[in-house]
């Protein structure tokens, strides 16, 4: 996500030229971040494929008036974003179908049947405490936390000012501390601050 | 975890509490290794070639760049500068004096030439009438009649 810039720059400049073996460079240098905060968002895979697809579509027909001096990561991100927004906003719920392929990634060698469990309890807990929160908090945890992009990049991603991106983050981590501390199943187990 | 380290030195808050490690760590326990499917790529390629082609493809370059078109470009605004130019001329803005003349309202008299046409038909029908033979009585006399005219 964070590569030279003059990778990106390179790339366009060809697919500019109607070359689209670098489009399809440029699709597999980005795919995997952008597919997985698309899943992360919505929790469908279907969906963050769909998101994924529609994505490269308008990029592509977009390429042409995007400043490619800069990385392409966060303009990227900011029309998956949008996609991911509406799809949310099309399924105002959060799919049980993340629960399914999150068996099937846990499935690999851990140490003892007793640890996955607890594991796998831990991080639906976590997982269904961040469904709770509203679209834009939920992304901007999910920009933050998982793809490790600077405020400024998600206020760039969001059109919004660096203020509001650090007021979603602080919220939303209070939202989730305040529900994680609530939770019956973590009770005697877990203790998130104090704040 | 050397990954873990350089989003840490992106951030820019505190965020290293124990809230922020555990959305990290359950994010990427999440979709940390989700690929999209191999499929997707044609997919998009698809879709892609049966889209028109975008604004920065060469042929449509080529099309914007064939002599005739700056001919045409060039007719069509003659054309309009000579149609705008007319324009002016006819919805010239008056000068002041102009302007006041224009606008104070006046009485126009009626001109002549509806009464000097009414003029003439009455002699034209006084010349006839003088030339129609007067009206006899039985004893053959002339009847002679007295017009008034006002």
């Amino acid at each position: 996500m964070h590569e030279p810039i003059n990778e990106d720059a390179e790339l366009v400049a060809r697919i500019r030229c109607g070359n689209l073996d670098a489009f399809e460079a440029l699709y597999h240098k980005y795919k995997r971040p952008l597919y997985q905060t698309a899943l992360a968002i919505t929790g469908d895979q279907d969906a963050a494929e769909e998101i994924l697809q529609d994505c490269f579509v308008r990029a592509y027909a977009a390429l042409g008036r995007v400043d490619a001096s800069t990385s392409l990561s966060p303009w990227l991100h900011r029309i998956v974003i949008n996609l991911s927004a509406n799809w949310v906003n099309r399924n105002r719920q959060w799919p049980s179908a993340l629960d399914e392929w999150i068996d099937r990634l846990i499935a690999g060698p851990i140490a003892s049947p007793e640890h996955a469990v607890e594991a796998l309890e831990l991080r639906q807990i976590v997982r269904e405490a961040i469904a709770t929160l509203g679209f834009a908090q939920r992304a901007t945890i999910v920009l933050f936390y998982l793809q490790g992009f600077s405020l400024s990049e998600i206020a760039y991603i969001f059109d919004c000012p660096v203020g509001t991106v650090k007021s979603r983050l602080h919220y939303a981590c209070k939202a989730l501390r305040k529900r994680l501390r609530e939770d019956r199943r973590l009770a005697g187990e877990l203790a998130y601050g104090t704040s | 975890m050397e990954r873990l380290s350089t989003k840490q030195s992106r951030s820019t808050i505190s965020a290293e509490d124990e809230i922020g490690e555990l959305i990290r760590w359950s994010l990427e326990e999440t979709v940390g290794e989700a690929e999209p499917p191999a499929d997707v790529w044609h997919k998009i390629i698809a879709r892609i070639k049966e889209m028109d082609a975008p604004a920065f493809s060469p042929r449509r370059r080529r099309r914007v760049a064939l002599p005739l078109a700056s001919f045409v470009q060039a007719v069509v605004i003659s054309v309009l500068l000579l149609a705008f130019g007319l324009e002016v001329n006819r919805n010239m803005p008056l000068s002041q004096k102009a302007y006041q003349a224009s606008a104070t309202p006046t009485i126009s008299k009626v001109s002549a030439p509806a009464e000097s046409d009414q003029d003439m038909l009455r002699g034209y029908m006084l010349l006839q009438k003088e030339k129609e033979p007067l009206p006899r009585n039985h004893r053959g006399e002339r009847i002679v009649e007295i017009q008034k005219f006002r």
